[in-house]
C-alpha cells in the first residue's frame, strides 16, 4: 500500500501532536456537553398567564424546539409591562419538576400503609364519576366539599358551576382577605374587594399591609413605586410590629404592638376630627352615621365622630399601641394634608382576632378624608364584559343540595366565632390543585380531619407528603400546558382579561382540571352533562370571550402608546373597530395575551357604594371593641410574644416545588434555607443567645427547633417567624415536622375553623443543649 | 465601540430578587440547597447583598444587588496564569469555562468577592435539565464562573441585527436581571453613548461605585439612597 505524501503529513501531525494539548481537547468537548444528535433549534416566544400566584402577570415564554427554557413579562401586559417577579422567575420548575404525577393515581391498600397504584383515566374518571353519582341518588350531594384558596380563572369559575349543578353548597375557598372583605361588605356594601389607585396616590399610609411583596397585584405596584420613587413623589409610612420588606422600603417605620393597627387608626382620626382636618364636604353627601343618628325606634345613637372623640384618649391610644404621641399626631396631620393619600389594609391584619375591626378604622381613615372613588383612592374595580355562563338549569336533587348549610357556615354576626360542629359529615372531600395555604393551622390538624372523610380526591400536580392521607389524585396539569382565561385580581383597578394558550403539551398522563371537569360531568349525564355542553375548556373559553368582542370597548392589549390614543379616543365617546370578525379577534387576542380596557370612570356612585344608602357607613366604636384580649398564657413562663409572619411573595402558598424561589427567601438572613427565628440583639445578649444558634421556641402548645437570627426590626419583648418556608428540596415530612411554625398554634384547626388567628401566641425561647450550628 | 455598563438605583430595589432568580435560569446555574448553603459553595451570579444599620427602633436596612462588576482595569484578569478570564472589546470581562484550570487566584483576587468555584459537577433533577438555556454552556467542577452580563445574549443581538443589515441598537441587548426587575431599578447601556441612559446616570451627582478607592473601575454604578431626584 503506497502512502500518499498527504496521508503521510497528516500522520506526522498528529503524532507530533503535544500530549496536553489532545487530553484539553477530549476534555473540552465533555465539558461543553455537545450532543451528537445535535442540530439547530427553534426559538419561538409564546403569550401566556402566569400562575405561580393569583396574580395573573401576562408572559412571554421562551420556547426551544418544544421545550420551555425561560419566562419574561410580556411588554404588553397593561399590569406588569414585561416584568416578572422572583416567583414568576422560577415558574420553569414547576412545569419540570422531579415530583410531578405523571398519571392518576389510587391508593390501593388502604389509607395510612397503602400504595399507589398508576391507573388509566378512563378508570379514574369512572371511580370518581360513580362515586359522584351514588351520593348525589342517596341524597348526600350536600356532603361533598371542594377545599381550594381563592382564584381568578375562568376554572375557578367552572369548579363552582359544577358543584351547584351538582348540588353541593360546599365551594369553600380559603380567603386570606376575609376581615377586609367583611369591612368592605359593612361600609360599601359589597364584599368585594376594593382597588388602591396607586398610580395617583402621593402618600401611603400601610398598617402592616406588604402591599409590595405579598398583594396579587405586587408586580404592578413596584412598577409604580419605581417610577414614583426617584422623582420624590411618593412619601409611604409603614405602620408594623416587624420590620419588613415593605417597611425597609418606606419612609418611616412605626412600630406598633401586634393587633393594634386599628387603635392607632382611630387615634389618628381622632386628631384628623380635632382638628377637624376631615373632608367636611364628602362625608356630607357621601357618609352615613358619621354624626349622631337615629334608629328605627327614635333612639339617638352616637356617630363615628362623638364616639372617636369621647372614648379615645391619644396618651391611652400612644400607651397601648407603643407609638409615641407625637408620631401618632404627626401622621395624623401629614395623612390629611396630602392629598391624594391612603390608608392601606391588608389580610394581615385578619390574623388578628380584631381582624374586622382593624380592617374598618383603616376604611374610615380613607373615608374621613373622603378619599373613595376619587383618583388616588379607593375605588371599585370593573368587571371584563364576558360573556355571562350559559343559565343553569338545577334538578330537583341539586336544589334540595343548595339550600343545606355550608359546613363552614359562620355565625352571621361578625363579631361571634365560627360555629364548632359541621351541621353534617364530610362524604367526598376535593382539593384543589393549587397548594393549600401553609400558613393554616388546619393543615396541622390533617391527619385527624382526612380520618372521618371516606373518600379525600386531590387534584395536586406534585406528590408530597400531604397527598398521604389521599385516596385518589388526578393530576391537573400546570399553566404552560393548559388553555387560561383570567380576569385581572380584584385588587386591581385595570379592567383586563389574560389569556394564554397551551405553551407544551401535557407532560407525562396529566390532564388539565378544567377538561377533567368536564369528562366528570359528562360522565356523570344527565342535566349534569347538559349543564356542561363544551367539548373542552377551550370551548368555554372561545365562548366567554365573544363577550369582549360585543362589548364594543377596550382593546387587545396594546403598546402604551397605543394604549393612550384609545384612552383618549374612548374618553371622548369613540370606539374603533380594530377586528373584522370574531376569528380574528380571537386570534389577535392569543397573540398579544390579552384584552383591556384603560379607561376608569370615577364617580359613578350606584357603583362605588353598593348599600341601598349609597353611602360609606362608619361604624362605632364601642368601648369593648377598642378593649382588645391579651394573649392568654401567663407571662412568666411565656415572656415573649410571637410574631408569625409570611415572606414575600408566599402569601397563598410556599411555592415548594421551586427551589429557586425557595432558595431567595432567606436573602435578609444570610441565605438561611432552615427555619430561623428573629430576636432583638439586645434581648439576645441577655439569653446568651448568639448568631445562628440553635434554639427551641415553644408555646403552650409545641415547640419549633429554629435558627436564631439577630435582627433589630422588632421590639425586644417580640420574636419573629416565617411562615410558608421549606427547609428542603423536595419537600419532606421530616424537614417540615421539626421545624412548622404551625406546630406553634393551638390545635383548633379544622375545616369549618380555616380561618387563621395567630399573633397573640405567647411563646419562650431556649438554647438547644450544645447548639451552636 | 460600545462600552456596556449598568446603573443600580438603590431608591428603586425592594430586594424583591426577581434578578436572582432572572440570572439563574438564564444562565443554568443550580439551585442551592442547604447542604451547598451551609457550606458557602452555592452559586449565585447576581446576589442582592443586605446591610442592616441602626438599633430598634431606628433601623434602616439598604438592599445593593451585585452582578459582576465587569471592571476596567480587572484584578481578576491579572492573575490569571492561563489567559480564562479576559476584558473583550467592548469592556464585559469574560469568562472561558474550557480554558479555565480551576486555580482560583482570580477568586481570590476579586475585591467583590464574585467569582464562584464549581466545588462539585452542577447538578439537576433529570426533569429539571429540560429548561437548561441551550445558549449557555454547562460548567463542569473545578472551574470558575460568575456573571457574564448575558453575553450571550449579545451576540446573538449582533447576529440579529447583522441578518437585518443594520447597526446594533442599545435596546437590543439587555440582560436577563434588567430585563425582569419589576421597579426598573437596573438600567443597563452603553457607556460611550451620551444619549443613554446609563451614560447620564453614571455622571449623575449620585453615583458612586463599590470600592471605588481599588482603581478597579467598575462599570457598574449605583445611585445612592435617600437623595429622591432624577
Amino acid at each position: 500500500m503506497a502512502i500518499k505524501r498527504r496521508d503521510f503529513l497528516k500522520l506526522v501531525a498528529g503524532a507530533t501532536l503535544p500530549w496536553p494539548l489532545a487530553d484539553c481537547s477530549s476534555r473540552n468537548i465533555s465539558r461543553m456537553n455537545l450532543q451528537s444528535s445535535w442540530e439547530p433549534r427553534l426559538e419561538t416566544w409564546v403569550p401566556t398567564v402566569c400562575g405561580a400566584c393569583p396574580g395573573n402577570c401576562g408572559l412571554l415564554v421562551r420556547k426551544i424546539d418544544n421545550r420551555v427554557v425561560k419566562v419574561e413579562g410580556n411588554p404588553l401586559h397593561p399590569s406588569n409591562r414585561g416584568k416578572i417577579c422572583g416567583r414568576g422567575q422560577a415558574g420553569v420548575q414547576l412545569l419540570y419538576n422531579p415530583t410531578r404525577i405523571k398519571a392518576p393515581l389510587l391508593k390501593v391498600g388502604g389509607r395510612r400503609a397503602g400504595k399507589w397504584r398508576e391507573i388509566s383515566w378512563e378508570e379514574a374518571l369512572s371511580i370518581v364519576a360513580s362515586k359522584l353519582t351514588e351520593l348525589r341518588n342517596s341524597g348526600k350531594a350536600h356532603s361533598v366539599v371542594y377545599l381550594g384558596p381563592e382564584g381568578h380563572q375562568v376554572a375557578d369559575e367552572l369548579i363552582s358551576r359544577f358543584l351547584r349543578v351538582y348540588g353541593s353548597p360546599n365551594d369553600i375557598r380559603i380567603d386570606l382577605w376575609k376581615a377586609l372583605k367583611q369591612a368592605y361588605s359593612l361600609t360599601l356594601g359589597s364584599s368585594d374587594l376594593m382597588a388602591f389607585d396607586f398610580e395617583n396616590c402621593k402618600y401611603i399610609l400601610s398598617f402592616s399591609s406588604q402591599f409590595l411583596t405579598n398583594w396579587p397585584t405586587s408586580v404592578e405596584i413596584q412598577r409604580i413605586y419605581g417610577e414614583k420613587r426617584s422623582k420624590a413623589e411618593l412619601k409611604i409610612v409603614q405602620v408594623e410590629p416587624r420590620f419588613s420588606l415593605c417597611a425597609s422600603r418606606a419612609d418611616r417605620w412605626v412600630p406598633i404592638r401586634p393587633g393594634k393597627e386599628g387603635l392607632l387608626a382611630l387615634g389618628i382620626a381622632s386628631v384628623i376630627l380635632k382638628e377637624q382636618l376631615y373632608d367636611k364636604n364628602y362625608l356630607d353627601r357621601f357618609a352615613a352615621r358619621f354624626e349622631d343618628w337615629f334608629n328605627e325606634q327614635g333612639e339617638k345613637i352616637p356617630g363615628f365622630k362623638t364616639t372617636a372623640l369621647n372614648l379615645i384618649r391619644l396618651e391611652d391610644v400612644s400607651e397601648e399601641t407603643a407609638v409615641p404621641l407625637k408620631t401618632i399626631i404627626e401622621i395624623a396631620r401629614e395623612f390629611a394634608s396630602t392629598r391624594p393619600a391612603l390608608a392601606l389594609a391588608d389580610y394581615n391584619l385578619s390574623y388578628h382576632p380584631q381582624g374586622v375591626f382593624n380592617s374598618l378604622c383603616v376604611l374610615a381613615l380613607n373615608a374621613l378624608i373622603g378619599n373613595i372613588d376619587l383618583p388616588g383612592g379607593i375605588a371599585r374595580p370593573r368587571p371584563a364584559p364576558l360573556r355571562p355562563w350559559l343559565t343553569e338549569n338545577l334538578d330537583a336533587i341539586a336544589e334540595k343540595g343548595l339550600r343545606m348549610p355550608r359546613v363552614d357556615e359562620e355565625a352571621k354576626d361578625w363579631l361571634m366565632p365560627p360555629l364548632d360542629n359541621p351541621p353534617y359529615e364530610i362524604d367526598c372531600l376535593l382539593i384543589s390543585p393549587q397548594p393549600l395555604p401553609g400558613n393554616f393551622p388546619f393543615l396541622e390538624n390533617w391527619e385527624e380531619i382526612s380520618q372521618k372523610i371516606p373518600l379525600i380526591i386531590s387534584f395536586q400536580p406534585y406528590l408530597d407528603e400531604r397527598n398521604e392521607h389521599v385516596d385518589l389524585i388526578l393530576p391537573d396539569t400546570t399553566y404552560f400546558e393548559k388553555w387560561q382565561l383570567a380576569t385581572s385580581p380584584s385588587l386591581s383597578m385595570k379592567t383586563m382579561v389574560s389569556v394564554g394558550m397551551p405553551v407544551v403539551k401535557p407532560l407525562y398522563q396529566s390532564r388539565p382540571l378544567e377538561d377533567i371537569l368536564i369528562s366528570l360531568a359528562k360522565k356523570i349525564g344527565g342535566l349534569m352533562a347538559a349543564n356542561f355542553p363544551w367539548e373542552n375548556h377551550q370551548e368555554v373559553i372561545i365562548d366567554r370571550l365573544a363577550g369582549l368582542f360585543e362589548a364594543e370597548r377596550g382593546a387587545v392589549f396594546l403598546s402604551s402608546q397605543e394604549e393612550f390614543q384609545l384612552k383618549i379616543l374612548e374618553e371622548r365617546g369613540w370606539w374603533l373597530s380594530q377586528h373584522k370578525n370574531l376569528d380574528d379577534f380571537i386570534a389577535d387576542l392569543f397573540k398579544s395575551g390579552g384584552w383591556h380596557d384603560p379607561v376608569y370612570h370615577f364617580q359613578i356612585r350606584s357603583n362605588t357604594y353598593q348599600n341601598p344608602q349609597r353611602r360609606f357607613i362608619f361604624f362605632s366604636a364601642s368601648e369593648n371593641l377598642i378593649k382588645q384580649t391579651e394573649p392568654q398564657a401567663s407571662e412568666s413562663d411565656y415572656p415573649f410574644q410571637l410574631f408569625l409572619y409570611d415572606l414575600p411573595f408566599t402569601s397563598n402558598n410556599s411555592g415548594a416545588p421551586m427551589p429557586f424561589f425557595q432558595e431567595t427567601l432567606g436573602f435578609r438572613f444570610n441565605s438561611e434555607w432552615r427555619i430561623w427565628v428573629e430576636i432583638n440583639p439586645e434581648t439576645a445578649k441577655e439569653l446568651k443567645i448568639k448568631e445562628n444558634d440553635l434554639v427551641w421556641v415553644e408555646s403552650p402548645y409545641g415547640k419549633v427547633m429554629a435558627v436564631a437570627k439577630l435582627f433589630p426590626g422588632l421590639e425586644p419583648w417580640l420574636l419573629a417567624i416565617p411562615l410558608n418556608k421549606e427547609t428542603a428540596f423536595p419537600a419532606n415530612k421530616e424537614s417540615r415536622k421539626i421545624s412548622d411554625p404551625l406546630a406553634l398554634l393551638p390545635n383548633s384547626g379544622s375545616i369549618q375553623k380555616n380561618f387563621s388567628v395567630r399573633q397573640n401566641l405567647r411563646v419562650r425561647i431556649y438554647k438547644e443543649k450544645g447548639g451552636t450550628s | 465601540m460600545s462600552r456596556w455598563g449598568m446603573v443600580i438605583d438603590l431608591d428603586k430595589c425592594t430586594g424583591c430578587q426577581a434578578c436572582v432568580v432572572a440570572c439563574k435560569v438564564e444562565n443554568n446555574v443550580p439551585f442551592s440547597t442547604p447542604e451547598s448553603e451551609s457550606s458557602r459553595r452555592s452559586i449565585s451570579w447576581m446576589v442582592v447583598l443586605t446591610i442592616t444599620e441602626g438599633t430598634y427602633p431606628n433601623i434602616r436596612q439598604r438592599f445593593i444587588p451585585r452582578p459582576c462588576m465587569h471592571c476596567e482595569n480587572p484584578p481578576c484578569v491579572k492573575v490569571c496564569p492561563v489567559g480564562a478570564t479576559y476584558k473583550n472589546k467592548e469592556g464585559i470581562v469574560a469568562q472561558i469555562y474550557t480554558r479555565c484550570i480551576g486555580c482560583r487566584y482570580c477568586t481570590n483576587n476579586c475585591p467583590y468577592t464574585l467569582k464562584y468555584f464549581n466545588y462539585s459537577r452542577p447538578r439537576w433533577p433529570t426533569e429539571m435539565e429540560n429548561y437548561l438555556n441551550p445558549d449557555v454552556s454547562r460548567r463542569g467542577v473545578g472551574v470558575v464562573e460568575k456573571c457574564t452580563f448575558c453575553h450571550h445574549r449579545l451576540q446573538k443581538a449582533k447576529e440579529i441585527a447583522r441578518a437585518e443589515g443594520r447597526t446594533l441598537r442599545e435596546e437590543d441587548y439587555i440582560p436577563a436581571c434588567v430585563q425582569t426587575c419589576p421597579t426598573g431599578a437596573l438600567i443597563f447601556g452603553d457607556l460611550e453613548n451620551p444619549k443613554s441612559q446609563v451614560f447620564l446616570l453614571s455622571r449623575s451627582p449620585r453615583a458612586f461605585r463599590l470600592l471605588e478607592e481599588l482603581g478597579t473601575e467598575p462599570k457598574v454604578f449605583y445611585l445612592t439612597e435617600g437623595e429622591r431626584h432624577a
